[in-house]
């Protein structure tokens, strides 16, 4: 009984530790379910720079951001757009005044990126892996690690 | 039966917490299934709210402080409140957007006396530089009504100070190609192989004192620009611009035909950003050109510029070309809050005027989305 009860918090550890790096670091790209498009990291560069607005069906995309301090923001842009989170957001404000910007992003909470996420066909955002995986309605495109 | 008796007690007892335990299940199935419904209720409620948030108007802005350091003759260093300038923005559905911006210049004040006579002050500058209205129909066609940044070059659209690393701009920006076109523009994005074609052309009411109501161009200003966005490097744009007002107020109603030619191509941290302009009129000509280079690293952005304008280039008897080469640095405290310093080298080809330098301190505010 005794050994069984270390073998459940070895495993819980660990279990833990996993999560925790996993947590950290990776982050998940996501669209829809429903949706079957097959999307390089080319193609989402160009989805959230702004060049790419429609999807293949004509449908036009909705682009959901993380908060400009969250440790996933930066991932996914020096992943995708090979800048930091905060010159991302940068570039998104600067075509939000100079008035170029055709399909502005929202920005919202991990949580709420997924419930809008599942919630919408034509939605994309990103997300840590744990809040993706094995969500409803949540399809994983591609996943980003850390850029070290 | 006694003995029978006290069996059936003794089951009964026995199954009294049996049945006691099934009733408080199905109470907390049901409890679940309640409180289920209560996350469903609350999570639409949560996606109702966010969807209305995200379609309310949204205010944002930004402002710069200077402290101007010159040897040019008879100016004094000084300090100069540049910019206070307001957008106001709402997307009034999924197709149809709202943009302005009100720009408050060098701290305005306007005092009237309150008789017939003139203002008692009058200093600075309040401009609607932009009132529009964009209707967005597909990534390759968009229609803009109103008053418009001129799409030409690089430097007319993305001029904000918040975003620009020099509060001083390229001398021939706003002097061959207008500042702001009244008009309407139709716009978009072509996908080309693995490239875009972006484009922009437009018809307006031209260059002068008052392009509204009061407008004195009987014939419309037109334009036109063109960008190639190759998918390699992080950034590589190529493209061109053109323009022509048949009666341009600034020249007393000649003829300007305006070209342009730009580039921004960024590698890593690193953007190389130029323009080359060339404006006719039917009695002069006008020539600028900037290059810029500059490195992003951590919180700091470092470059240099070198830019060169000509207000009558085709006479070189009067020496008229101005160059001015640059060395910058920006801190972006955050996303929001950035401080410069730039350092000026202003040589006029004119030996009769007399070469100076500038350095200007700025703090630039983004008051966010």
């Amino acid at each position: 009984m005794k050994n069984m009860k270390i073998g459940l918090k070895g495993l819980l550890a660990g279990f833990l530790f996993v999560a925790c790096t996993v947590q950290a670091a990776d982050v998940a790209v996501i669209v829809n379910r429903s949706n079957p498009e097959v999307l390089s990291i080319e193609n989402i560069k160009n989805i959230y720079s702004d060049r790419l607005i429609t999807w293949r069906s004509g449908q036009k995309i909705e682009i959901y951001n993380l908060p400009n301090n969250q440790e996933a923001r930066d991932v996914f842009a020096r992943n995708v757009l090979g800048m930091s989170g905060q010159a991302s957001a940068t570039a998104e404000s600067q075509r939000k005044i100079n008035n170029t910007l055709k399909n502005p992003s929202k920005t919202k909470r991990e949580r709420l990126v997924a419930l809008f996420v599942a919630k919408n066909r034509n939605a994309i955002g990103y997300v840590p892996v744990y809040l993706a995986e094995g969500k409803k309605g949540i399809r994983i495109i591609k996943v980003l690690k850390e850029v070290k | 039966m006694l003995k029978i008796s006290m069996l059936v007690v003794g089951v009964g007892l026995a199954l009294i917490p049996v049945i006691s335990n099934s009733t408080s299940l199905i109470e907390m199935e049901e409890k679940l299934l309640e409180m289920e419904e209560e996350l469903f209720i609350s999570t639409e409620g949560l996606y109702d709210i966010n969807t209305r948030v995200d379609s309310q108007m949204t205010i944002s802005g930004y402002t710069d402080v200077e402290f101007i350091s010159t040897s040019q003759p008879g100016k004094p260093d000084g300090f100069r409140l540049h910019h206070m300038s307001l957008f106001f923005e709402k997307n009034m559905n999924d197709k149809w957007r709202f943009f302005s911006e009100v720009e408050y210049e060098d701290a305005p004040k306007f005092e009237g006396t309150g008789k017939n006579d003139p203002l008692k002050a009058s200093e600075g500058k309040i401009f609607l530089e932009a009132v529009n209205m964009t209707y967005f129909w597909k990534q390759e066609v968009n229609f803009r009504f109103g008053r418009m940044f001129t799409p030409a070059g690089i430097w007319s659209v993305d001029h904000y100070p918040t975003f620009v690393p020099t509060q001083n701009r390229p001398q021939h920006i706003r002097k061959i190609f207008p500042q702001n076109v009244d008009g309407t523009q139709v716009f978009g994005t072509v996908v080309v192989g693995s490239g875009f074609l972006s484009y922009d052309l437009y018809v307006g009411n031209g260059r002068s004192a008052n392009s509204g109501k009061t407008d004195d161009n009987s014939s419309k200003s037109k334009g036109a620009k063109m960008s190639f966005i190759f998918p390699v490097l992080n950034h590589f744009e190529l493209g061109t611009s053109y323009y022509v007002d048949p009666q341009d107020s600034i020249k007393s109603g000649e003829e300007l035909i305006a070209t342009g030619f730009h580039g921004k191509i960024r590698a890593g941290q690193t953007t190389l950003q130029f323009e080359v302009a060339n404006a006719e009129w039917d009695t002069t000509e006008a020539e600028g050109s900037y290059a810029q280079l500059l490195h992003d690293w951590n919180k700091y952005t470092l470059g240099v510029r070198t830019d060169s304008y000509d207000n009558d280039s085709a006479n070189t008897a009067t020496q008229s070309e101005i160059s001015v080469n640059s060395i910058f640095a920006n801190y972006h405290f955050n996303e929001n809050v950035t401080i410069k310093i730039e350092h000026h080298v202003i040589d006029n080809e004119n030996s009769a005027i007399k070469d100076y330098e500038k350095t200007i301190v700025s703090i630039v505010g983004y008051l966010g989305n």
